[in-house]
């Protein structure tokens, strides 16, 4: 008989966490995730850590010291009411981060139970939720979003929820469409015949072999999200002042683009770190979550 | 090789009764508006046969005849349109979900494909565990060697149960395949054409392990192939199938040294034979079977068949015995008989 080409020990998470003590080998092999989950673990800790870290009241003015280019008491220099930029990025941290992560967790739940028994039933379950979601699609994304909030009036918390409503639809379709394909594969005809019940076949077999599309598109959309509570924020609809969220930096900052260019830069410059360190994240869970473990 | 006369209907396992099965095409958005009836492709028409206990039957056809829709209807993953079929007596069509899903426990499957068939993140004792698990038919302190048990009696090492299917080649996937289908011990086992996907070597070792199998536990077994040397190595009794309806049935000796029906003629006339000599002087068949989609009318083979009459484009033949345990659909073999 022949010989396996990869040994069981290299396969899949176990074997990732197993062969973690020697750090300098997954580097090499999934550069993306350890580069991203740094970069998002960094993140973390600076949102948890916000207050103890930030070197200045991140809402305390000071006339003396209004629009200071960086220097050695404000690194990232200070804005037109004499706040620290660096001290009201670090404080906008967990904010933006909160938005990211809700707005994505809601939609991707909602959406894969959603899309999962559209595409394993089909028939009338399928034309319901599928017209239901054409409905969502009419609204352009932003108009939406803004539509809601207009409604149910600014702040984090509807934010969220007006995210959620406008992008359960996209995790919705992703799953639909793969399980339109996965259920026709003779594994889950084996599933069927072996007797397993549809609950069994649907969230043990199809699911996890699935669901990879939709966590990679996740972590791509928590940047987005990020982006929309920015946009909302730039448009006052988001976090009101005084605290800061990164949009509402880059929004405040920008009457003063030729005198104080660090007011928006910096926030603008957070929100590309935030970007990168998702999406980095977002490739190597990909390499990482198929079958048979990432690329040796 | 055959021989054995099993065609009592008396302990019929299977007995499947006039079964048809269609498929609506999916209609554009236009057409659905203007509300034309979608085509509809018969991959299964009026078919009737039996399998006895013990007996392994062969279903032969060119591919698209419905072979495989039959088989999916029997293991019940398709509702046919119309029909009855009666395992043990009692109709599995007519069965509601719980009562068919410890039904399924008995009529177990084997796939074509042995790399979509096996769940690629489940290691090979998990799927087998979870066979055992979910029906409740082995108690969990004893589940760990009953894994060992069936993956020994496919001819695999009990170390298997630790590694992934992509970890094993094409001949060893379709063992742990048939060992998830034992698992249950079932009564009869449909094999889809188990080897087709595999190497000519593996197909020899894969189709003996199916014999030795059948044999040990006495299985009833339908298997499906459009290699006509494999069903007639492991069949006891072959159908052949022509776009959804029986052309020729009866024992495997009868079907390959008396063949009567046309089509089964140039079937066997078209298998490569080990020696020239033996070649038949029967012409090797002419283009691609019709469109399922559109039938043609009377005898569906009358437009590729050579000895085809008048007779042959209006009249339906119907399934005759022209011998004992010898049945064809055909006019013309019939009127040369001479009754």
């Amino acid at each position: 008989m022949s010989t396996p080409l990869v040994t069981a020990e290299h396969t899949g998470l176990r074997g990732m966490l197993r062969s973690a003590s020697g750090g300098r080998s997954i580097l090499r092999r999934n550069p993306a995730l350890v580069v991203g989950g740094v970069l998002v673990l960094v993140m973390g800790l600076v949102a948890v850590f916000s207050n103890q870290i930030a070197p200045y009241d991140p809402i305390a003015q000071d006339w003396n010291n209004i629009l200071q280019a960086p220097n050695a008491q404000h690194l990232l220099g200070t804005d037109n009411f004499g706040r620290d930029v660096l001290s009201r990025i670090i404080s906008a941290t967990p904010l933006d981060l909160q938005v990211g992560v809700l707005s994505v967790l809601f939609p991707f739940l909602i959406g894969i139970v959603v899309g999962m028994l559209s595409g394993y039933y089909g028939g009338i379950v399928d034309n319901v939720i599928m017209r239901l979601v054409d409905v969502v699609i009419a609204f352009p994304f932003m108009v939406l979003i803004i539509a809601i909030i207009a409604v149910m009036g600014p702040g984090l918390q509807n934010a969220v929820i007006a995210i959620t409503v406008a992008s359960w639809i996209i995790y919705a379709r992703i799953i639909r469409g793969e399980i339109l394909v996965a259920k026709n594969l003779e594994y889950v005809m084996a599933a069927k015949t072996l007797g397993y019940g549809n609950l069994r076949i649907m969230a043990i077999h199809i699911l996890p072999n699935v669901i990879t599309p939709a966590i990679v598109f996740a972590a791509v959309d928590v940047v987005l999200n990020i982006l929309v509570a920015s946009s909302l924020g730039f448009l006052g609809l988001g976090v009101q002042p005084p605290q800061a969220e990164w949009g509402a930096l880059i929004s405040s900052g920008r009457g003063f683009m030729t005198t104080g260019w660090w007011i928006s830069t910096f926030p603008g410059i957070a929100i590309v770190i935030a970007g990168v360190g998702f999406a980095l994240l977002a490739d190597g869970l990909a390499d990482l979550l198929r079958p048979g473990g990432f690329k040796s | 090789m055959s021989g054995k006369a099993l065609d009592s209907y008396g302990d019929a396992v299977l007995r499947v009764q006039s079964v048809t099965k269609t498929f609506e095409l999916p209609l554009g958005l236009v057409p659905a508006i203007l509300r034309r009836k979608p085509e509809v492709v018969t991959a299964v028409d009026d078919v009737s046969l039996h399998v006895s206990k013990g007996e392994i039957l062969g279903i032969v056809g060119e591919s698209g005849c419905g072979k495989t829709t039959l088989l999916r209807c029997i293991a019940r993953l398709y509702d046919p349109d119309s029909g009855q079929i009666l395992f043990d007596g009692k109709d599995i069509l007519k069965m509601r979900s719980g009562e068919m899903r410890s039904e399924r426990r008995r009529i177990q499957m084997i796939f074509q494909d042995p790399y979509s068939s096996l769940n690629p993140r489940f290691r090979v004792g998990r799927m087998l565990d979870e066979v055992l698990s979910v029906h409740n038919v082995c108690p969990p302190n004893q589940r760990g060697e009953r894994v060992a048990q069936l993956l020994e009696m496919v001819g695999m090492h009990a170390d298997a149960a630790h590694r992934l299917p992509s970890q094993f080649s094409g001949g060893q996937r379709q063992r742990i395949g048939i060992a998830r289908a034992l698992a249950m011990e079932p009564t009869l086992l449909l094999a889809d054409e188990p080897v087709s996907a595999l190497d000519v070597s593996v197909q020899a070792q894969v189709i003996n392990l199916l014999m030795d199998l059948q044999s040990q536990l006495s299985l009833t077994m339908i298997f499906v192939s459009h290699d006509l040397r494999v069903v007639r190595h492991i069949s006891h009794r072959i159908v052949v199938m022509y776009l959804g309806k029986i052309m020729e049935m009866g024992t495997t000796s009868l079907i390959f040294s008396n063949p009567r029906h046309p089509y089964t003629k140039v079937l066997l006339a078209a298998a490569p034979q080990a020696d020239p000599t033996l070649r038949t002087e029967v012409a090797a068949i002419q283009g691609d079977p019709p469109s399922p989609i559109h039938i043609p009318p009377g005898c569906r083979f009358h437009p590729r068949c050579p000895s085809a009459s008048q007779s042959c484009q209006a009249e339906i033949p119907i399934l005759k015995e022209v011998e004992s345990g010898h049945f064809v659909a055909c006019s013309m073999a019939e009127a040369s008989m001479g009754n």
